[in-house]
C-alpha cells in the first residue's frame, strides 16, 4: 500500500527521460569524433562530464584520482570513436563501462598497495547523493534524484549488494566473504534486485 | 527471444564484471553463440549505467576541460614533433652523465696506474730488504 502511494507520488514528481534524444545527440557527436572532430569531443565533454566523474569520484573517493579517470575516458573516446557501434549498445553505456573499469583498476591498484583509504573516503556518504548544482543542469539532477528514489525503494539487502558490486568492483564472492552470505544468496540478490530496479525505472524511460 | 535462465544470474554479474576468470570464460563461451543472451548483457549494461547516474551531479574542476584539450592537440601532432620538453633535457642530462662517466672512468685509470707504481716500487723495495735480511743472516 505504502508502495502504491509512493509510486504515484513519483511518477506525478518526475518528469519522463527522454533517454532517446539524449542518445540520438550523443551518437551524432560520437560520429563526428570518429571524424577527428574536436568540438564534438567537447561538447561530449560538456554534456556527460559530470555523470562520468561523478561515477569516479563514487568510487575513489578522492578528486584527483577521480580527474585522472575523467581524462582518460574521454582521450580513450578520441582514439576509438571510429569503433563504437551504436547498435550494441548507448553511449552513456560506453562511457560509464570505461570510467568504472578505470576507476576500479585504481582502485585495486591502490589497495593493493595497501594504500590508506581512511582519507580518501571521507565524505563519500556525502558524495553519494549530490545535491546542488547550476541551473542548467537541472535535468541531470533530476535523473540522478529518480534513480536515487528507486534505488531507495529496493529492499536493504538488494540494494547493498548491488552497490557493493557496482561501485567497490567486488566479485560476488568477495561480497560474500564480505558479508558473510551464501554465494547464491548474493547472485540472487543481485539479479533480483537489478530486475526490480529496472521495473521502477520503465515507467520514466522512453526507450529507444 | 529466449533468455537463458539458467544463466540469468551469471549474465547479471557478468555485465559487472562480478565473475571470477574462470566463471567469466565460462559465460563469454556461451555468449560466443547466443545472441539472445548477448542481447541480455548489453540490456544488462544499460540498466547499470543508471546506477552511474545516482552517483553523478558533483563538477570536476574546470581544468580538466583544459587537460583534455592539451591532450587530443598531443595526439594530434606526428610522434616525431611532439614536445621533447622533457625528453630533451632528458637527453642532455644524459649526455652530461656519459660525460662525468668518462671523466670518472680517465681519473681511476691514471690513479690505478700511479698505484700500480707504487706498488712495484714497494715490491721492489720489500724484495731488497729481504734480500739483505738473507745476507744479514748469512753472515751472522
Amino acid at each position: 500500500m505504502n508502495f502504491s502511494v509512493n509510486l504515484v507520488f513519483t511518477l506525478a514528481t518526475y518528469p519522463t527521460i527522454d533517454w532517446a534524444e539524449d542518445e540520438r545527440s550523443c551518437c551524432a557527436r560520437v560520429a563526428q569524433i570518429a571524424k577527428g572532430n574536436q568540438g564534438a569531443l567537447t561538447e561530449l565533454y560538456d554534456s556527460t562530464n559530470r555523470m562520468v566523474y561523478g561515477l569516479a569520484l563514487r568510487i575513489l573517493g578522492n578528486s584527483s584520482s577521480a580527474e585522472e579517470v575523467l581524462l582518460d575516458v574521454y582521450v580513450q573516446v578520441w582514439r576509438t570513436a571510429k569503433n563504437f557501434d551504436p547498435g550494441r549498445g548507448r553511449v552513456t553505456s560506453w562511457l560509464v563501462s570505461m570510467a568504472r573499469s578505470r576507476a576500479i583498476d585504481a582502485l585495486r591498484s591502490r589497495q593493493a598497495r595497501g594504500a590508506n583509504l581512511a582519507t580518501s573516503l571521507e565524505d563519500v556518504s556525502e558524495l553519494k547523493y549530490p545535491r546542488g548544482g547550476p541551473e542548467g543542469h537541472s535535468v541531470l539532477r533530476s535523473r540522478a534524484q529518480v534513480v536515487q528514489k528507486s534505488l531507495a525503494e529496493l529492499a536493504d539487502d538488494q540494494r547493498n549488494a548491488i552497490e557493493l558490486a557496482y561501485f567497490s568492483g567486488l566479485t560476488h564472492r568477495e561480497i560474500a566473504a564480505r558479508t558473510g552470505l551464501p554465494l547464491g544468496t548474493v547472485k540472487t540478490r543481485i539479479r533480483s534486485g537489478m530486475l526490480r530496479l529496472r521495473e521502477l525505472l520503465a515507467p520514466y524511460q522512453k526507450r529507444l | 527471444m529466449d533468455l537463458h535462465e539458467q544463466f540469468a544470474d551469471d549474465l547479471t554479474l557478468y555485465a559487472l564484471d562480478a565473475l571470477d576468470a574462470g566463471e567469466r570464460l565460462a559465460i563469454e563461451k556461451h555468449l560466443e553463440n547466443c545472441p539472445a543472451c548477448r542481447a541480455e548483457v548489453e540490456r544488462l549494461r544499460d540498466d547499470f549505467a543508471l546506477l552511474a547516474l545516482s552517483a553523478s551531479g558533483p563538477m570536476p574542476p574546470p581544468r580538466c576541460r583544459e587537460r583534455l584539450i592539451d591532450a587530443i592537440q598531443n595526439e594530434l601532432r606526428p610522434a616525431s614533433t611532439r614536445p621533447r620538453t622533457r625528453s630533451g633535457w632528458l637527453n642532455a642530462l644524459g649526455w652530461a652523465a656519459a660525460a662525468a662517466a668518462m671523466i670518472v672512468v680517465i681519473w681511476l685509470a691514471r690513479q690505478n696506474r700511479r698505484l700500480e707504481g707504487q706498488v712495484a716500487r714497494s715490491t721492489a723495495a720489500q724484495r731488497q730488504l729481504l734480500g739483505a735480511r738473507e745476507l744479514a743472516t748469512l753472515l751472522t
